[in-house]
C-alpha cells in the first residue's frame, strides 16, 4: 500500500488525516514540522506528502521547495483553508500536485490522494 | 433555439447538441466552427444555470448564432473550410476575444474542463490544471481569460488551449490525476498531430450518395419498367404464358425496387417545417404582430426535389399569413380575439397526394378590393366583377401581377407571390386552393404528388396517337353524346347532371385531320382540374392507366404548349405527356 506522510503542526489534524487515510488502507507516517518532514521523506520515501500551509518555523511553502529539491518528483498535497487562496496558488506554482481543505472531508482527502497517486 | 423561449428546459437539448457539434468540429480542425460553439455553449451554459435571462435580445443573438453555425457548414461543404466572418456575433456572445487573429495563435489541443459542483476553490483547482498543463506543453490561452479564472469568475467550465508535444492520451492522463474534475474532454485542434494509435475504425453503417446517383437510379429503374412492359407485350403478343408468369415476378421486384430507390428520395417535411417558426418570429417582430406557430404532420414524407421545391412556395405563404393575414394586436383585440395569432401548417397523405394547410386566424381576404383592383387591372369587367362568386375571386389572387397588398413591404406585396407559387405547385403536379372568409381567416391548400419522377397517367387515344395525362390532374372521366354539348359564348361547353363543364377536342388542340363527328360509337372527356375549373378534354378513348416516367422535353420540343415531357410506353413508342396547365391557351384558340 502507497505510503502517506502526514505534516502538520496540530497533533488533531494530523490525527485526522491519519484515520482517514488508514482507513482506505494507506500507510501514514506523521511529522509535526518541516525539518523532521524532510528528513522521514529521505528515509522513508513516501508515496504522498500531504503539507500543512501554516506552520511556525518553517512554513510549507518553504518546505515544498526544500522537498522539490530532494525530490523534483515530489507528490505534494496542500493542506490549506479558505482564504489561504493566493499562497495555495504560489504552492501550485511551485509544483504542489493538489491541495484539500480544511475542514476535512474523508472523501476529498481520499480522492485527491488517490488522484494524485494516478496508477500506483 | 426557439423552443428555449417557451420551455427553458429545452436549452439541455440545445445545450448537447451544440457540445457534440463543438467536439467534431474540433476534432476535425474546423477552428472558426469550434470557437463559435464555444462560445454559444458558454452562453447557453448560463441560460442553463439561470445565471442569465432568456429575452428577445438574447433569443436574437442565439438565432444569429445559429445562422452563423448554418452558414459555416454550407461554407465547409462548398470548399472545406470554415473561413467564415463570425466576428460580429462572437461579440455579441460577448466572446470577441476568442476571435483575434487566430493564425497568430499556435495550439493544438484546447482541453475543456468541468470542475464538480462541490469545488471549492475553483480558482486554485483551475490553478493546478493549468500548472499540471503547462509542465507539457506551453498555455496559449485559457477561456474565460486568466484574469477571470485567477479569480474565481467563472462557472464550473472553462477551456484551455495548448500547444503541446504529448498524445491526447497522455493529456488526458494528467487530467485523470487531477481531483474535483466532474469531466473533461482534450480535443486535438489539428489534423498533423494526430496521437499514435488514435485511428481506430468505427463501424460504418450508412453512406453518403449525392442526388444524382439517386437520380440516375430512378431513371435506370424506369428504364426497366418500360423493359418489363415490353416483354409483357411480347408475351401476350406471341401468346407466351410462361415468359408472362416470369415477367410477373419481374415485375414485383422492379416495384420493389422501385419503392425503395423513391424512398431513399423521400425526406420527411420536418426539414423544411423546422425553420418556418423561425420565419414567423422573424417576421413578426418586424411587423410588431403576435403570432404563435402550430405544426403538425412534420413527419409526412416528400419527393427530395419535391420538397426543394415546395420550400420557397411556403415560406412566402408563410409571410404572407403574418404580413397580410394576422392583424395588429390592437386590431385584434378591437375585433374580440385574443392579440395573438395562430397560424398552423398541417401535412397529411390523402389518397396517395401530400397535403400541406397553411392556415391563419387573421382578417382574411378582402373580397371588395379584389373586385375593384381586378377592375382596376383589367382582369375582369366591372360587370364580370359584381356577379363573381367569392371562389372566382380568391382564384383572381393567382393570377400573375395581381396584388391587393395596400402597402409593399420588403416582405411581401410584390405581386409575385401567389402566381409564383400556383406556377411552382402546378409544376410539381399538384394544385393550390385558397378559402378564406373575412374577419375569420385564411387558408391555403397546397396538394402534392409525393414524387415527380414517377408518375401515374392515364393513356387516352387521339386519332391515331397517344396522349398521357396525368392522373393527378384528372377529376373524373365522362362519356360525351352530342346531346350533352351545347355552345355558350363561342365555347362548347359539357353538360353532365348540374355541371357545365367547358370542353376542348384535343384533336383540333393538336390540328389533327378529320373531325370525328360522332362517326366513332361514342367519345370520352376526361375532365382535368385547370386553376380549380374543370375543363373537359374530349379524346377517342382511353387505352390505359399505367405509372410512367416522365423525360422532360427538350429543345423545339419544349416550345410546344400543352405538352409538359414525354414517355416511352412499353412498345417502344413515344407519348407526349400533357401539361394542363399551359393546354389552355392553345385551348381558347380552338374554341369556336
Amino acid at each position: 500500500m502507497p505510503t502517506v506522510l502526514v505534516v502538520d503542526d496540530t497533533a488533531f489534524m494530523r490525527s485526522v488525516i491519519r484515520e482517514i487515510l488508514s482507513s482506505e488502507g494507506f500507510e501514514v507516517a506523521e511529522a509535526e514540522n518541516g525539518k523532521t518532514a524532510l528528513e522521514i521523506y529521505k528515509n522513508v520515501k513516501p508515496d504522498v506528502v500531504t503539507l500543512d500551509i501554516v506552520m511556525p518555523e518553517m512554513d510549507g511553502i518553504e518546505v515544498l521547495k526544500k522537498l522539490k529539491e530532494i525530490d523534483p518528483d515530489v507528490r505534494v498535497i496542500m493542506c490549506t483553508a479558505l482564504g489561504e487562496e493566493q499562497i495555495l496558488k504560489k504552492a501550485i506554482k511551485m509544483g504542489a500536485k493538489g491541495y484539500v481543505i480544511k475542514p476535512f472531508h474523508p472523501d476529498k482527502v481520499v480522492e485527491e490522494v488517490k488522484k494524485v497517486l494516478g496508477g500506483i | 433555439m426557439l423552443k428555449i423561449e417557451e420551455d427553458p428546459s429545452a436549452v439541455n437539448e440545445v445545450f448537447r447538441l451544440v457540445h457534440t457539434l463543438k467536439g467534431m468540429a474540433g476534432y476535425m480542425g474546423y477552428q472558426n466552427l469550434s470557437n463559435l460553439c464555444h462560445a454559444l455553449e458558454n452562453i447557453l451554459g448560463k441560460v442553463r444555470d439561470g445565471s442569465l435571462q432568456v429575452g428577445d435580445e438574447l433569443t436574437d443573438t442565439l438565432l444569429a448564432a445559429s445562422d452563423a453555425v448554418d452558414g459555416i457548414i454550407s461554407r465547409i461543404e462548398e470548399t472545406g473550410r470554415d473561413d467564415y466572418d463570425i466576428s460580429s456575433i462572437l461579440e455579441d456572445l460577448g466572446f470577441a476575444e476568442i476571435n483575434r487573429d487566430p493564425a497568430s495563435e499556435d495550439y493544438n489541443f484546447r482541453v475543456d474542463v468541468t470542475l464538480t459542483e462541490d469545488c471549492m476553490m475553483k480558482s486554485a483547482r483551475a490553478a493546478l490544471i493549468v500548472q499540471a498543463l503547462s509542465e507539457v506543453g506551453k498555455i496559449v490561452k485559457t477561456d474565460p481569460d486568466e484574469e477571470k479564472i485567477d479569480n474565481g469568475d467563472f462557472d464550473r467550465d472553462f477551456s484551455i488551449y495548448i500547444d503541446s508535444k504529448a498524445t491526447k492520451q497522455e493529456i488526458e492522463e494528467i487530467l485523470r490525476r487531477i481531483g474535483e474534475v466532474e469531466s473533461f474532454d482534450v480535443v486535438v485542434l489539428k489534423g498533423n498531430t494526430k496521437p499514435a494509435g488514435e485511428a481506430k475504425l468505427e463501424r460504418v453503417d450508412t453512406i453518403r450518395v449525392t442526388t444524382k446517383q439517386v437520380d440516375t437510379i430512378m431513371n435506370l429503374v424506369g428504364e426497366l419498367v418500360i423493359g418489363k412492359s415490353r416483354l409483357l407485350q411480347l408475351a401476350q403478343h406471341y401468346n407466351i404464358p410462361e415468359i408472362k408468369e416470369a415477367v410477373d415476378v419481374l415485375g414485383k421486384s422492379i416495384t420493389r425496387l422501385q419503392d425503395e430507390v423513391l424512398g431513399f428520395r423521400m425526406v420527411k417535411l420536418e426539414k423544411i417545417f423546422h425553420k418556418l417558426p423561425r420565419v414567423v418570429r422573424d417576421l413578426s417582430r418586424r411587423f410588431g404582430k403576435k403570432v404563435k406557430v402550430e405544426i403538425r404532420g412534420e413527419d409526412t414524407e416528400l419527393d427530395r426535389s419535391v420538397l426543394d421545391e415546395i420550400s420557397e412556395p411556403l415560406v412566402h405563404l408563410i409571410r404572407n399569413a403574418v404580413d397580410h393575414g394576422v392583424e395588429k394586436p390592437e386590431e385584434r383585440i378591437r375585433n374580440g380575439k385574443s392579440d395573438t395569432g395562430r397560424i398552423s401548417i398541417t401535412a397529411y397523405k390523402e389518397r396517395g397526394n401530400v397535403i400541406i394547410e397553411i392556415e391563419d386566424d387573421g382578417r382574411g381576404v378582402d373580397f371588395e378590393k379584389i373586385r375593384r383592383k381586378a377592375v382596376e387591372k383589367g382582369l375582369i369587367s366591372p360587370y364580370d366583377a359584381e356577379k363573381a362568386t367569392n371562389e372566382q375571386l380568391l382564384n383572381l389572387l393567382f393570377v400573375p401581377g395581381f396584388s391587393t397588398a395596400e402597402n409593399v413591404t420588403d416582405v411581401s406585396g410584390r405581386g409575385v407571390g401567389l402566381d409564383a407559387v400556383k406556377t411552382v405547385v402546378e409544376r410539381l403536379g399538384g394544385r393550390v386552393k385558397i378559402l378564406s372568409e373575412k374577419g375569420k381567416g385564411t387558408k391555403v391548400t397546397i396538394s402534392l404528388p409525393p414524387t415527380v419522377a414517377i408518375i401515374k397517367a392515364l393513356v387516352v387515344r387521339v386519332g391515331a396517337e397517344l396522349y398521357a395525362i396525368p392522373l393527378s390532374n384528372v377529376l373524373k372521366v365522362v362519356s360525351v353524346r352530342e346531346s350533352n354539348i351545347e355552345t355558350i359564348h363561342n365555347q362548347k361547353v359539357l353538360y353532365i347532371r348540374n355541371e357545365i363543364i367547358p370542353i376542348l377536342w384535343l384533336r383540333e388542340t393538336f390540328g389533327m385531320n378529320g373531325k370525328n363527328k360522332g362517326k366513332t360509337l361514342e367519345e370520352v372527356a376526361v375532365i382535368v382540374d385547370k386553376e380549380g375549373e374543370s375543363l373537359g378534354l374530349v379524346v377517342d378513348s382511353i387505352i390505359d392507366r399505367q405509372e410512367i416516367v416522365i423525360k422532360p422535353p427538350d429543345g423545339y420540343l419544349s416550345k410546344i404548349k400543352g405538352i409538359g415531357g414525354f414517355t416511352i410506353l412499353g412498345n417502344g413508342k413515344v407519348v407526349p405527356v400533357l401539361d394542363v396547365a399551359t393546354l389552355t391557351g392553345g385551348a381558347d384558340d380552338d374554341a369556336r
